[in-house]
Parts: C-alpha cells; structure tokens; sequence
C-alpha cells in the first residue's frame, strides 16, 4: 500500500470519526462526506511544509474585563 | 426624465439633499425595479416595501425640516439575509431558520438607519453563506449565469439598479465575488473594522461585513457609516476611523502597485487576466509605480483558508446539524458534516501558519502601498455548472474557482476592494481587486477610484 492509499479516507473510515465526533450521519451518508473529507485533509496536508517552529496561534485570550459583551 | 435607478448614490443623494428629488420618489421606483426583476433575479428574500416607504417618509419630513443627516439619508438600500433586522426573520436563506425572528437590528443596520437610509429590504445569501453560488438568485447581465456568491442577492440588487448598496458579508470572498461577477464595486473592509454583531457567523475568525456598491465614492460613503469599534464582537478592533471620502478624486501617481508574480495569475481565465493586466497598465500610465512581488506561503492560503472555517462553521452548526440535518441543501450539509472530522490539531496548525503568513505579508507590503490581481479568476459560471476546466487540462471545483484568489485577504485580514475592469466578449463583468495594508481602507479608495474615473467600465448597466 502506497502512503497516499495509507492516507486516503474511505467510507469505512468515517463511523469512527463520526463517533468520536458525536455525531450520528444519515444513511448513505459516508459516502458522500469520505471523498470531501479527504480533498480537505488533503489539502491541509499542505500546511505540513510550513516549519511553524514555536510560533503560536493567532487566537489569543484577552483576560482583561474591559469590554465584555 | 432621468431614470432614478441608474444613479449612483452620491448623485441621487444630491438629489436629495437639493430637494430636486424626495426619498419618497427614489423609494418608490427602487421598489417598483425590485419587483420589475424580482422574477428574472430573485435578488430579494423579502422586499419590505411598507417599512421602506415609512421610512422614506420620515427621511423626507426630516430633510424638508432642514435636518439632513448626510449622503445615505432616504436613500433605499439592501440588506444580506443574514443580518438581524428587529421584527423580521433572518433565515440566512434556510429552511433551518424560517421563523427565526431577531429582537434588534444589528450593528450595520442601526447604523445604516443613524444615517438615514431606507432598508428596501433583505436579499438572498447561499444558504447560511456556505457557498459562492447563491443558487436562488440570478445574474442581472445573463440570468442564465450566477451572481456569484454568498452575497450574490445582494450583487443582483446593486447591479440590477433596485439598490443603491446592498451589505454583504465576506468570509472566503462573498462581498467581493459577487461584487466582480455581477458588475459592482465590493469592499471588504480590514478584519475588525466594522461590526459583525448580530450577524450570522460562518466563521468568526475570518468574518467580515461591507458594502457592495455601484462605484468605490458609493462604497466609501458606506464605509463611513459603518467603520468602528464594538466591544459586542470580539474581532472589534479599536482603531479610530476616517473619513473614507477623502480619499476619493485624487490621482494615482507615486502609488506602489505590487503585481503578483504567483498565484493570483495562475489558472486564470484569459480574458480576466488580459483586462487585470491592462487596469495595472492603465495605472502605471497615470504614474503608479509597479515592481512584481513574490506571494509568501501561496500554497498554504487555501489550506488555511479551510482549516479553519470548516470547524468554525460546523462549531456553530453543532445543534441543528444534531437537529434536523435533512433541512439544509446537500452542498451544506457535506461541508458541515466534513468540519466536523476535521482534527482540532489542524485547526490549530492552521492558526500558527497564518501567524507566519502575516508576518511574510507585512514584509512584502514593506514596499508597496496596493497589490492588485484579479478578484476572481473566472467570470460567471452558468447556473448548474460546478467546475471550470482551465487550459492546463486541471478540472477546478466552482467553490476553489471563486475562492481562491479573494481567500488571501481573508486569511490576512487585510482590506480589499473589487473593482470592475472589463468585460468578456460574452458580456460578463471582469473586475481586478486591490488590497492594502491593516486599516489602509483609504489607499485602496484612494486607488480604485481613481482607475473608476479613468474608465467607464463601472457605468454600464446591465439591459433587463
């Protein structure tokens, strides 16, 4: 098996994902959600070039009380 | 008589102001252009033509007493179905939300009625704004074509003339999408700039709210209602705002244009590109200065753009997608559902590259003012089309098509305007967009109209 087989979603792999996620999917629906669910991972495997180093996140929390909704 | 619906808003407020025309007047034939379209368009999820002839009326005792409020007083505009008007349902074209009534107006159309403006009414968004299609709505200058999306009713009201500006919201694109495929000028302001409060989220981390206009002056007078600080929404950013019209009637010499060596001309449909590259040149011709800059981390934008909006969205769907997954339309329903396996450490990869993203960007604008490249890279799709073969040979989904050239300045947060530069052979609208630094609203102003006043292209209307 290449490592891009290795990688690739298939419908099977989608009821441990959705349980973990807690969430229950329609009938005939993991065939629809693995192949999209694959072009995103796919796509985000991109973001494995970037050395990020020890760069944070760009979400941070404010703990002032100034302003608070 | 001078149709009243082809004027821009600057020139039917001097009509206003003058007394030459009342609000009531001007409402009237935007409402009676709204419904006129309303068949072929679809613009609208909801005109609101007693409200919008109230508040006309209201607008021209207050201006006959002398108490004219400015530029956008009795002048009708649109509002995405996404934002809460008090008393009226904001389904964000959903059948999730139907009966989904707000309490309050939020931050844009308080503002927008501190100003004067007449809400005509509310106009079609791609379901929860998850889309650029906006498929229950049309294209004014082919309805066989898409308006583009998410806020294509919006685009569709603006350019059909039933509006003078119409909000959009914009968060891999949708002020500037439908703004270049339907004919109009989109601004997306700097992240933070103008309130999101009591407006739907799709993502908040890459959220903003902005006009879609008929000329960059139109959209300037809409900035200046809108820009400002709110604590309510936490992305507020507490920067003091300007007077955007200043910025318009000036020249371009001395600008530094920066023109993309990667990425935003790359699978690009010929004709956008040719009239992207004869705006740059027309510019240089009235003395801006151009020098090619590298894009930083290109393939990253689309990675980031999707990393984090498709948790936050499904994060904000969690309870109706557990509800009543069967009401929303199947395009939706797939990204939401996707979101929801996207792992958390992604999400959070994808924070600290846009971190590094920004810092790389803030180093290219070092030496220049505006980077111009095309605001999308096809023009209008044919309804029912869902990808466009480009002459490489690579078959692109519609949502990467539109997506992807507008995603930068979602992912940096910096603001950008479309701006209409051309047309197809076919009659479509062509538009470049020029984006600036954090806050800089006013350079890209400054530019876009300028390159407005060189051009007749933002004049032309569409023949309904």
């Amino acid at each position: 098996m290449s490592d891009a087989d290795a990688k690739q979603i298939n419908p099977d792999d989608i009821d441990g994902l959705t349980k973990a996620a807690r969430l229950r999917l329609g009938e005939g629906r993991a065939e629809i959600v693995a192949p999209a669910l694959d072009g995103m991972l796919q796509l985000m495997d991109l973001l494995d070039d970037v050395d990020v180093g020890e760069t944070p996140p760009t979400n941070s929390f404010n703990a002032t009380w100034r302003d608070l909704p | 008589m001078t149709d009243l619906t082809s004027l821009s808003l600057r020139d039917v407020a001097a009509q206003i102001k003058s007394g030459e025309v009342s609000p009531v007047e001007v409402t009237q034939a935007c409402l009676e252009r709204a419904e006129a379209t309303q068949g072929a368009l679809n613009a609208f999820s909801r005109i609101m033509p007693d409200s919008a002839m109230e508040e006309a009326k209201a607008a021209e005792t207050e201006i006959a007493a002398g108490n004219w409020k400015g530029e956008l007083h009795g002048v009708p505009v649109g509002i995405k179905e996404l934002y809460d008007i008090a008393g009226v349902p904001t389904t964000s074209s959903s059948a999730q939300r139907t009966n989904w009534v707000a309490e309050k107006d939020s931050a844009s159309v308080a503002q927008l009625r501190d100003a004067g403006a007449v809400i005509l009414g509310k106009t079609h968004t791609h379901e929860f704004a998850y889309g650029i299609v906006t498929p229950t709505s049309r294209n004014p200058w082919n309805p066989d074509f898409i308006p583009g999306g998410s806020s294509g009713g919006s685009g569709a009201s603006v350019a059909s003339g039933s509006t003078y500006m119409s909000m959009g919201s914009d968060t891999g694109g949708s002020i500037r999408i439908p703004a270049a495929v339907c004919g109009t000028v989109g601004l997306k302001p700097t992240f933070g700039r103008c309130s999101r409060a009591g407006v739907t989220s799709l993502s908040w981390s890459l959220d903003h709210v902005g006009p879609l206009a008929r000329t960059v002056a139109d959209a300037a007078v809409s900035l200046n209602a809108l820009a400002g600080y709110d604590p309510r929404d936490p992305g507020s950013v507490d920067v003091p705002t300007e007077d955007y019209t200043l910025a318009l009637g000036k020249d371009v010499k001395g600008m530094r244009i920066g023109v993309p060596k990667n990425y935003f001309f790359e699978n690009v449909d010929p004709e956008v590109e040719a009239s992207v590259r004869a705006a740059i040149e027309k510019l240089a011709g009235e003395g801006a200065i151009l020098s090619e800059v590298e894009i930083p981390y290109a393939p990253q934008i689309m990675a980031v753009e999707f990393a984090i909006c498709l948790p936050e969205a499904s994060e904000y769907h969690r309870e109706i997608m557990r509800a009543n997954p069967d009401l929303y339309n199947e395009d939706v329903r797939t990204f939401l559902e996707t979101g929801e396996l996207v792992p958390a450490t992604r999400y959070i990869q994808s924070l600290r590259v846009r971190q590094l993203m920004q810092r790389e960007w803030a180093r290219m604008f070092s030496d220049i003012d505006v980077l111009i490249g095309p605001a999308v890279s096809s023009p209008a799709t044919r309804a029912g089309q869902e990808s466009v073969t480009w002459a490489s040979g690579e078959e692109e989904p519609l949502s990467s098509v539109f997506v992807r050239l507008s995603a930068p300045a979602n992912v940096t947060g910096l603001p950008s305007i479309a701006t209409p530069c051309g047309f197809t052979e076919s009659g479509l609208p062509i538009a470049f967009q020029a984006i600036a630094r954090p806050f800089a609203e006013s350079t890209s102003i400054r530019l876009c109209d300028a390159y407005q006043r060189m051009t007749d292209w933002g004049m032309r209307r569409p023949a309904l």
